[in-house]
């Protein structure tokens, strides 16, 4: 549970959490930008402002871009640059109105960082936002006691880094609170779904039946072939021969039968010469089954010429699916949810839309995974 | 498990996180609130102000009751709601005449307890959905401070702050559900595809036990018909196949109990049987053991058993069979060895389905493991063994 994050266990929650990441983003440069400008007489050097200004608009222009259910799941990398990119501008802001800072509550910069970190909480583990949320306060903190001489009003020092520090020490705490309530949410479902099979799992003898070929053809020429020869209790030459030939296509519809692996009965054009796909978990079968359907379903597809490529050996396997697409139906922001889950259950997730053609690889450990049933 | 967090659920998890969030971001603004004015009563050597913090710690607990599952009655709602209304006029009547002549309604020290209100108003959120309780909040924390600044002559000034933060909530409650709609609109699909999954497991499954179920005995009786001379079929030949085609209406295409006891019985009826075809069969060892076994594991085994015969009498060239049962405390070992023409096992053609599918697919299934050694004139023996629990 310690590295749990809820995008992890939830990434569709992600693609929701990513939505109020753009709208803070747009909020802390807002901020930024108005407070900077009505606090234009307390710097002192504003070449410093406008980098703190370029500073804070980067870690809002990195955060979004991390987010992307393209990129999931977010990286700790991505949230210590965030970090630092977001105290970079509380320092470069500091600079600029050193000894002329006269009102320790119109600093944007703590706001700003405070407005991002408030969407923390769906990216990271609890410990790691609360980890970052102390360095930042401290950061703050220090800087505007260091600062208390130059402000107006007539309290101790001690207050001023108190005032400064807490809308980031709030809404780290809120995000931290939030991260650590919806991974346990996440992970009691999850184990809840791990016990026995529920009721909405079909159950063996509930309308489960076999079609397999095989089938079809002892019910359409052996099993009448038997029930006349039971009957009759005659054997003729001619039938002697009939149940050789009977018994020859019974066995090669057999065969072909076992070597179907499942996928292969979802698309036809499957090319899997080491059956690959059976090694797949129920996770991964479950994210290209899914895949599969939204192509099927999808009018930017040209879901007749998929085609699903399987190749790998021992220790790694790829699945690659290619489809024709029509840009115009904007394929991509469709496959977004689909993207963001597949990097959650696959190794990794690579995808492309160019020339007319979408083709989507996802890599896994066949070792590991997969099911002898199949 | 669905591979995706279902959408009926995403509202409530995410709620109780917001609730949860709130009530840390509350606890800070209060705790700020408390600290620094701690810090300016000391620094002034006047203690007339403590019953300010008082006023914190009454809002505070207004906070942690909403939180308390039982907070989310309304009697409970309403007191904290009646508490926090109290505490804020109490705590802006002592405040703001300590304050500077300059300070009005949107002071800092004013505004942190009001945004600590807003946000447990996100907590009663939680039990009154919508972005009313957060409105209510609002309005409980800036009416009687702005009403006392008046009062106190320190004049009204929009507290943008705490508005912003009222705001920020309203937003973020609102555009959860909106947004919820639009990026998990594909969870449906990719839970459906996740139960199919599971269903065509079963189907894969029931087609294997079909495959197996089949070569066990229609190919078997399709095998008597080619082979015998014209003319009338003997009883046995009969009885065969009616047991069969019994099998089929049994239910061969679902695996059903019915089915698998027309066939299976136990080791010794497949020896049994084996013998009535005329294959002389040897049984030594510990054959008591056989009946300590789950009952499973036993059909399994005699099934593997019956096909492991009827191969030796299918193509061994001989007509002796060695059964020896092996037990141990945790296993049993069967071992089926003849003296016929033995085979390379993996140049056996592919549709060679009997030792593949009947015996190692049966013995892997219950948690066994098969061992074949045969060389061509050297015989065969085939080794099962399954797990006795």
């Amino acid at each position: 549970m310690r590295n749990d994050t809820p995008q992890r266990l939830d990434p569709l929650g992600g693609m929701t959490a990513r939505l109020f990441v753009i709208g803070s983003a747009v909020v802390a440069l807002v901020v930024a930008v108005t407070l900077s400008l009505s606090t234009f007489d307390q710097l002192s050097a504003p070449v410093l402002e406008v980098a703190a200004l370029l500073a804070i608009t980067a870690a809002a222009g990195y955060y979004v871009r991390a987010a992307s259910p393209f990129r999931a799941p977010f990286p700790r990398r991505a949230y210590v640059v965030v970090n630092l990119l977001g105290l970079a501008a509380i320092v470069l802001n500091s600079a600029a109105q050193w000894g002329t800072n006269e009102i320790v509550r119109d600093d944007w910069p703590p706001i700003a960082f405070a407005v991002l970190a408030l969407t923390f909480g769906s990216w990271r583990p609890g410990w790691e936002i609360a980890t970052g949320t102390v360095v930042a306060t401290l950061t703050v903190g220090t800087i505007a006691f260091v600062q208390a001489d130059t402000f107006a009003a007539d309290v101790p020092g001690l207050v001023f880094a108190i005032l400064a520090a807490t809308p980031i020490l709030a809404t780290g705490a809120a995000a931290s609170a939030f991260s650590r309530s919806l991974v346990g949410s996440l992970l009691d479902w999850r184990s809840a779904g791990a016990g026995p099979a529920t009721s909405e799992t079909p159950s063996e003898g509930d309308g489960v039946a076999a079609r397999a070929s095989h089938l079809v053809h002892l019910e359409d020429h052996v099993y009448p072939f038997l029930e006349r020869v039971a009957e009759t209790a005659e054997v003729s030459a001619d039938d002697g021969d009939r149940a050789r030939v009977l018994a020859r296509e019974l066995r090669t519809l057999l065969v072909l039968d076992g070597e179907r692996s499942w996928l292969s009965r979802i698309v036809r054009t499957t090319d899997d010469p080491r059956r690959i796909a059976d090694r797949m978990s129920e996770a991964q079968r479950g994210l290209v089954r899914s895949l599969v359907t939204h192509v099927r379903n999808n009018a930017a597809f040209d879901h007749d010429r998929m085609r699903l490529t399987l190749r790998g050996d021992e220790w790694e396997a790829t699945c690659t699916i290619e489809v024709p697409c029509d840009a115009a139906h904007n394929p991509r922001v469709q496959l977004a949810p689909y993207v963001a889950v597949a990097r959650s259950v696959f190794g990794t997730v690579s995808w492309q839309i160019a020339r007319g053609a979408m083709a989507i690889t996802v890599t896994f450990d066949p070792s590991t995974t997969g099911s002898t049933t199949r | 498990m669905s591979l995706v967090f279902p959408n009926a659920l995403a509202a409530t998890t995410t709620n109780l996180g917001l609730a949860k969030g709130s009530f840390w971001f509350g606890l800070v603004c209060l705790g700020s609130a408390f600290t620094g004015l701690l810090l300016i009563l000391a620094d002034r050597g006047t203690w007339r102000g403590w019953p300010a913090l008082a006023a914190l710690l009454v809002i505070a607990a207004a906070g942690l009751v909403v939180r308390l599952p039982a907070g989310r009655r309304p009697a409970a709602v309403a007191a904290a709601a009646v508490a926090s209304f109290a505490a804020i006029c109490f705590y802006a009547a002592i405040v703001l005449p300590n304050l500077r002549g300059i300070d009005s309604s949107d002071s800092v020290f004013l505004s942190l307890p009001k945004i600590a209100i807003v946000v447990f108003g996100v907590i009663v959120a939680r039990t009154y959905p919508g972005v009313t309780p957060v409105v209510v909040a609002w309005l409980i924390g800036e009416v009687p401070v702005a009403a006392t600044s008046v009062v106190t002559g320190h004049g009204f000034a929009f507290d943008v702050p705490a508005f912003s933060c009222m705001a920020a909530m309203v937003l973020i409650i609102a555009l959860l559900r909106v947004s919820r709609v639009r990026t998990r609109a594909s969870e449906p699909l990719i839970s459906l595809a996740s139960r199919e999954d599971r269903a065509a497991a079963q189907v894969a499954r029931a087609e294997q036990m079909s495959s197996v179920m089949v070569h066990d005995t229609i190919l078997n009786e399709l095998a008597v018909v080619g082979a015998v001379a014209p003319g009338v079929l003997g009883d046995r030949a009969r009885d065969q196949i009616r047991r069969s085609l019994a099998v089929r209406r049994a239910g061969s295409i679902v695996v059903s109990d019915a089915a698998t006891a027309l066939l299976a019985g136990d080791v010794a009826t497949a020896v049994d049987d084996a013998r009535a075809d005329g294959l002389q069969v040897t049984v030594t060892g510990d054959v008591a053991a056989l009946r300590t076994l789950h009952a499973e594991t036993s059909t399994a085994l005699a099934l593997a058993v019956r096909q492991c015969l009827a191969n030796v009498a299918a193509h061994s060239g001989t007509d002796t069979a060695e059964l020896t049962v092996i037990a141990t405390d945790t296993d049993v070992c069967v071992l089926v060895a003849d003296s016929g023409v033995g085979f390379v096992e993996a140049e056996m053609h592919v549709d060679r389905l009997g030792l593949r599918h009947s015996v190692r697919g049966r013995i892997a299934d219950v948690g066994g493991t098969v061992q074949v050694w045969s060389a061509p004139g050297a015989g065969t023996a085939v080794s099962m063994l399954v797990p006795r629990a």
